[in-house]
């Protein structure tokens, strides 16, 4: 009975049409936010495609509310001045989320990475799956879900290693005093040659790093294209290393020569050999 | 007709004239008995084997050492020979089908081609270059009118390439060396191989100089003359007078009189209107 004359009374019909302007306001916020979003992903990139949606489905929300906090007889002014105080005390109290939001905005018009890129962000390494307003998300190699603040981001060095679509793979390797460079320069560039997944341009090259403590220094430099990189860079020591077995190329490791000083006695040698063809005899 | 086609229809005469001691082309359908369970070739360098276990295809591939074999042969197969690094694919089928079916494509990227030599095409001249690339072998699984794709390989893989004028910017495709043959009875007839002859029309003020040529060859249809030569439709490369804008044509494969040439597949993609006028950089290196 109640309800029937708070229903049919002035202040029951204002709830209603309050009611039913949030519910359309919804509505209208869902329908033009999926519109917006099918028809700007042709022109922007997925991370600006999600903001535009999310702004206006929030501008609309934001607009519905308040049209209907008016129809409830709320003073716009006072709710106004009541968010403008509101807002100062959230900002003091929220300086990292602020700061975040900004550094979002800036991440998004500067676009150093988008969704699906690889990134390096100090020690992670991942695949960017999201970027929103306040953070970042990535799943790194192993599986793991981790959040980068956009703060973060924005303050320290971002290597994307899939923004370009050929990478280089450097190896380091050095052979042994004794061989002839020009040799080993042709061996390592038909490894390159032979090898489908290595770029025939941007062309192979060797460079000479420096006479090492027991090798001579070398740099190999091979192209991938970024889709091929893991499987050129588990591939190419490996082929390297066969090449160099079947040239007879030594790879040396470090030398060590033991010296006893001249006041000591000199080491016990023993010619195993020498015992045992004794022993035959 | 300008020395240019009357060299092409040089070549095409040559190939009707050898047409007659060939044995029939490597692609085309293998009818398979109810007692047969597979197959094998070799074309060129590449060495393929189909065999038919209960509900599925198998198909196995390696590639010879010497990538410029010729021979071709074909053979009934028991059991896949196992090779160390051969690439074994399966196929899902209810049925096994009456014929398997051999296709030629085209490659399913650009190649660039880089002359041993640099070439130079002075003002005012036009040359002929024969392009020559691997070709890609599509096995088909047919059954009446039911065809069913199984799988496709290179004849023989050429190695990725990287075509643009920086790191930053620029397509992937793959790399072949060439001769870069100007004069057709030079050219080297093999069977994995795909010819296409372009034509490069230099109407700037100085030499134009051939470092390399980057073939679309995704937006080519294949053919294949009398003699069981596949080719590609010519291309003409024209660099303007200004000697930076140029033009691609696509040229209808001509046929003379005397010469059978059929279509072997179509183009893989189909070329917008701009893809046939871009930059000479692009085509040119």
């Amino acid at each position: 009975m109640d309800l029937i004359e708070f229903l049919t009374s002035e202040r029951g019909l204002d709830t209603l049409r309050a009611v039913i302007i949030v519910l359309m306001g919804l509505l209208v916020a869902k329908l033009t936010s999926a519109i917006t979003r099918r028809v700007s992903e042709k022109y922007l990139e997925p991370q600006q495609t999600a903001l535009l949606g999310r702004f206006i489905f929030y501008g609309i929300i934001i607009l519905a509310a308040t049209s209907a906090l008016h129809q409830l007889g709320f003073s716009l002014t006072v709710i106004l001045g009541a968010a403008g105080i509101l807002s100062v005390a959230i900002g003091f109290a929220s300086q990292t989320s602020a700061s975040n939001l900004i550094s979002g905005l800036f991440l998004i018009g500067e676009k150093p990475f988008k969704i699906g890129d690889f990134i390096r962000v100090g020690e992670t390494v991942g695949e960017v799956l999201a970027i929103d307003l306040l953070s970042v998300k990535l799943r790194t190699f192993d599986n793991l879900y981790v959040r980068v603040p956009n703060e973060t981001l924005i303050k320290s060095e971002i290597i994307n290693l899939t923004h370009f679509p050929i990478r280089r793979f450097e190896l380091k390797v050095g052979v042994a005093y004794k061989e002839n460079l020009k040799k080993v320069r042709e061996v390592l560039l038909n490894v390159a040659d032979e090898y489908p997944l290595c770029l025939t341009e941007p062309k192979p090259n060797v460079l000479f790093l420096g006479f090492g403590d027991s090798s001579l220094d070398l740099q190999f430099n091979v192209w991938s294209t970024r889709e091929n990189f893991l499987e050129l860079r588990n591939n190419i020591p490996e082929m390297v290393k066969n090449a160099f077995d079947e040239a007879d190329i030594e790879i040396p490791f470090p030398h060590r020569s033991l010296y006893t000083g001249s006041v000591t006695e000199p080491f016990p040698i023993r010619l195993v050999g020498d015992e045992n063809k004794n022993a035959d005899d | 007709m300008t020395e240019t086609e009357q060299q092409q229809d040089a070549l095409l005469a040559m190939a009707d004239a050898d047409a007659a001691t060939k044995t029939r082309p490597w692609w085309g359908d293998y009818p398979m008995d109810p007692e047969q369970r597979g197959m094998s070739w070799h074309i060129g360098p590449l060495r393929l084997q189909a065999r038919w276990w209960p509900q599925e295809w198998r198909l196995a591939w390696h590639y010879g050492d010497d990538p410029l074999d010729t021979s071709v042969e074909h053979a009934g197969l028991d059991d896949i020979e196992a090779f160390p690094d051969m690439t074994l694919a399966r196929y899902a089928l209810g049925k096994a089908p009456s014929c398997l079916r051999l296709v030629p494509r085209v490659a399913d990227r650009s190649v660039v081609v880089r002359p041993d030599i640099p070439l130079y095409v002075p003002p005012g001249e036009e040359t002929v270059i024969h392009v020559s690339t691997s070709v890609w072998v599509q096995v088909q699984a047919v059954e009446g009118e039911k065809v069913v794709a199984l799988g496709e390989m290179p004849g023989y893989r050429p190695s990725d390439s990287f075509f643009g004028a920086n790191t930053r910017e620029g397509d992937v495709c793959y790399a072949s060396r060439s001769l870069a043959r100007l004069r057709m009875e030079d050219v080297v007839q093999r069977p994995h191989r795909v010819l296409t002859p372009v034509t490069v029309r230099n109407k700037g003020e100085d030499s134009l100089l051939i470092e390399r040529i980057n073939v679309p060859l995704p937006i080519l249809t294949l053919y294949a003359s009398a003699n069981h030569q596949l080719w590609t439709q010519p291309l003409t490369l024209e660099r303007g007078r200004d000697g930076k804008e140029g033009a691609l044509k696509l040229e209808e494969m001509r046929l003379p009189a005397s010469m059978q040439v059929r279509v072997l597949s179509e183009p893989r993609e189909v070329p917008d209107k701009q893809g046939l006028f871009r930059a000479l950089d692009r085509l040119l290196g």
